[in-house]
């Protein structure tokens, strides 16, 4: 038949009645002719849909060689970090159709089935009593490919088993995002506990980012607030309350010891260390109203800043360290202004609503956290004065950046108890870090070590 | 009608005109005449009158008298003169007047007589064609009658080189018949084959458009399908910006999987392409239209290029 059909001029007439009966034939025969001398315009789709969420994981449980069960399940602290971050959304295990720890292990297609994007495995090697090493390797399901080759992390004990989990979420986060991770960073806190009634204790906490660890660095019968890391990640500034009101202090974790920073008459208040770790920019009443003054930690040396008679407090740093931003009342209601140390210029930086407090830059920069309106926290684009709310609630304090400026520490109430939250910068994610209970407040994430 | 009446006022008018001379010429001829009569009359009178009064007048005046009858004399003299000179001239006139007639009437005759001769000649000269003619005719009729059995032959030689033509004629007309149905036939057939080929042309068109038709609805179908597909496995990084957009090339198995994902057209960010790419990779397999039935649309599908926008892009 086809090759009546090849033949098709000297053959027409037997064709004409064969022709309609085989029209797909046919369609083929042209096909065959057509297709190598038709030059055809590639043809062209648009996708503009998708979802904006973070990249579904596939984090497997980390198999014990020896079959013991540790206390840290790795897997349940890298899902819990990534998922804190917004960038990450992890597959709960129970929808693994397999549980690979080992590359031979991995069939792409369990977790292509899932719709995983990626995919980590790994497993905890018990060398000895209280000796670990993980190893772990990361896949990108839809490429079917492994990234780089499996890595390992050796000289562990189950105290910093915990870490290691940190570190693996650091590596996912870098290779993923093409960012650095934070989750190796830390927080500190302060702790109300009630010792007896009426008898309150304070206590200055360092945790790990996600609250885990916590450890007291200082600790009074009186208030402690704003706890303010040094550049360094060994020393925090905060204010205590002494016998005449709030001092400024400064605790070296390594070696316990404190130091007084500025104790003056009135209200001293609100350090920020200054990110190449010289100054100390902090507020003070000494001179009658509130006013920024900056402190050398070298030479020692108070030097006053703003002398507005409205108040100016609450400074923080710019990443390089050339302005602060403060909170001041001089235009009646509280906004924020940024000090250039350069030229000693003031400009004001938040027009919108009645009150802007406690604003703190991010990694570069770009970006200002800050609370809005008394209660709320939001992030100001420092170019274009854009606000995306981070949070909805009317109870939201002393907000700050992780280091990598991917996720925002704050402080507010649920079901009139406080808590301490992790948002993603862009608002999408807010995670309660549920490792932290009781009375706390003041967080402040640390930078990271270097 | 008016020319002729112009004419007869013509003449009436010349007539009038020729008259008024001739009685002008009578008078002046009569007059004339007696002028001169009565001048020898009254040069004589004078004289004698003159003579009566010379006694009268004085010696100059005789003199001058004298000189003037003299000179009249003269004139007289010379006068007769004149006329017998006149008188001479004209009798002499006359005789060559005479002399001239006689000879026109001796031209005349000769005349006559050579126009007698000429009329002989003529009449010889008639006789001479007539005779001539008489000759031609017979010379004709002779020539006629050779001509008349020339032609018989030749009608004869025509006629049947004529009927060996019509012969040959019908044998080349039955020829021509018969190449002319072989040509009609052939014509037919050709007329029959192209319609045929028309026919089929048109089928083929038909077929084609159907085909076009089935690619198109193909091409749309298997993009909706795969823009469904990419867009459900499609995450879009929180921190990516809303105006990025890329474009990849496509390459795809028979089966619908996908071979490769080149990004020809970057975003500007690198994440932002990796994570279109990834996108497609995880959509991967396409449906692809079956293989046997739509060969064509297959092979064209298994290239093509996707601009991937931020689900959030202002459109």
């Amino acid at each position: 038949m086809i090759t009546n059909f090849l033949s098709l001029p000297t053959q027409a007439s037997l064709m004409r009645t064969t022709v309609l009966k085989n029209l797909s034939l046919l369609l083929f025969c042209f096909s065959l002719f057509i297709s190598p001398l038709q030059a055809q315009e590639k043809l062209k789709g648009l996708i503009d849909g998708g979802e904006v969420r973070g990249k579904p994981i596939a984090i497997v449980p980390f198999k014990v060689t020896d079959g013991s069960v540790i206390e840290h399940q790795i897997h349940e602290i890298v899902a819990f970090d990534l998922n804190a971050s917004g960038k990450f959304e992890s597959i709960p295990t129970k929808d693994f159709l397999s549980q690979p720890s080992r590359d031979e292990e991995v069939r792409y297609k369990d977790w292509r089935f899932i719709n995983a994007e990626i995919l980590v495995i790994g497993e905890v090697l018990t060398l000895g009593p209280d000796s670990y090493e993980l190893q772990f390797r990361m896949y990108n399901v839809v490429r079917q490919e492994q990234i780089g080759s499996g890595k390992r992390i050796s000289g562990l004990t189950m105290r910093n088993l915990r870490t290691a989990a940190h570190v693996i979420s650091d590596n996912v986060y870098q290779a993923f995002t093409g960012r650095q991770g934070a989750f190796q960073s830390r927080m500190a806190y302060v702790e109300r506990k009630e010792v007896e009634y009426q008898r309150f204790r304070y206590q200055l906490m360092v945790s790990d980012w996600d609250g885990y660890g916590a450890v007291e660095v200082a600790a009074s019968w009186k208030p402690i607030l704003s706890p303010s890391w040094s550049p360094d990640a060994t020393e925090l500034a905060f204010v205590s309350y002494a016998s005449r009101g709030p001092i400024i202090k400064t605790v070296n974790f390594n070696s316990g010891q404190e130091k007084v920073i500025a104790d003056f008459k009135g209200v001293n208040s609100a350090p920020a260390w200054s990110p190449d770790g010289t100054k100390i920019a902090y507020s003070t009443s000494r001179h009658g109203s509130p006013d920024i003054y900056v402190y050398d930690v070298l030479t020692k040396q108070h030097r006053r800043i703003s002398t507005h008679y409205g108040i100016d407090t609450e400074p923080s740093w710019s990443p390089r360290g050339e302005s602060f931003l403060f909170t001041s009342s001089r235009s009646g209601k509280p906004q924020i202004y940024s000090y250039s140390m350069s030229d000693g210029t003031v400009s004001r930086m938040t027009f919108e609503g009645d009150e802007s407090a406690n604003a703190s830059y991010d990694l570069d920069g770009r970006q200002i956290v800050m609370v809005h309106e008394g209660g709320q926290i939001v992030v100001m684009n420092e170019e274009t004065s854009q606000i995306t709310p981070l949070t909805l609630a009317k109870f939201d304090e002393s907000p700050s950046f992780s280091p990598n400026g991917d996720m925002v520490l704050y402080k507010t109430e649920q079901q009139y108890e406080p808590a301490l939250m992790v948002a993603s910068s862009d608002g999408r994610v807010r995670t309660r870090l549920e490792l932290v209970r009781g009375d706390v407040r003041e967080p402040a994430w640390s930078p990271l070590r270097q | 009608m008016s020319n002729r009446r112009k004419a007869g006022i013509t003449n009436r008018t010349v007539a009038y005109i020729a008259a008024g001379v001739i009685h002008l010429l009578l008078v002046g001829a009569l007059l004339f005449n007696y002028t001169s009569k009565r001048e020898t009359v009254e040069a004589f009178d004078a004289e004698k009158i003159d003579t009566v009064k010379a006694s009268l007048i004085n010696e100059s005046d005789i003199k001058d008298q004298q000189a003037k009858i003299k000179k009249q004399d003269q004139e007289r003299e010379r006068k007769k003169r004149e006329k017998e000179q006149r008188e001479k001239d004209r009798l002499e006139k006359l005789k060559k007047e005479a002399e001239k007639e006689k000879q026109e009437i001796e031209k005349l005759k000769e005349q006559q007589k050579e126009e007698k001769e000429k009329a002989a000649e003529l009449e010889k000269e008639r006789k001479a064609i007539a005779l001539k003619k008489e000759k031609e005719k017979k010379e004709e009729e002779e020539r006629k009658k050779k001509a008349d059995a020339e032609r018989k032959k030749k009608a004869d030689a025509e006629r049947k080189k004529k009927t060996e033509a019509e012969k040959r004629r019908k044998a080349e007309a039955a020829e021509k018949q018969r190449l002319k149905d072989k040509e009609d036939a052939e014509r037919r057939d050709n007329l029959r084959k192209e319609l045929e080929n028309e026919e089929l042309a048109r089928q083929r068109q038909e077929a084609d458009r159907i085909a076009k038709e089935r690619s198109t609805t193909l091409i749309s179908k298997f993009f909706s399908g795969i823009k469904r597909k990419i867009e459900l496995k499609r995450t879009v990084d929180p921190s990516f910006e809303t105006w990025r957009k890329s474009v990849v090339d496509i390459k795809l198995s028979s089966s619908g999987e996908v071979i490769s994902v080149s990004t020809i057209e970057s975003s500007g960010s690198a994440r932002y392409d990796q994570s279109v790419e990834n996108a497609v990779y995880a959509a991967s397999p396409f449906e692809l239209p079956n293989q046997n039935e739509e060969p064509e649309a297959v092979k064209r599908l298994q290239n093509f290029e996707l601009e991937v926008r931020h689900p959030s892009a202002r459109r």
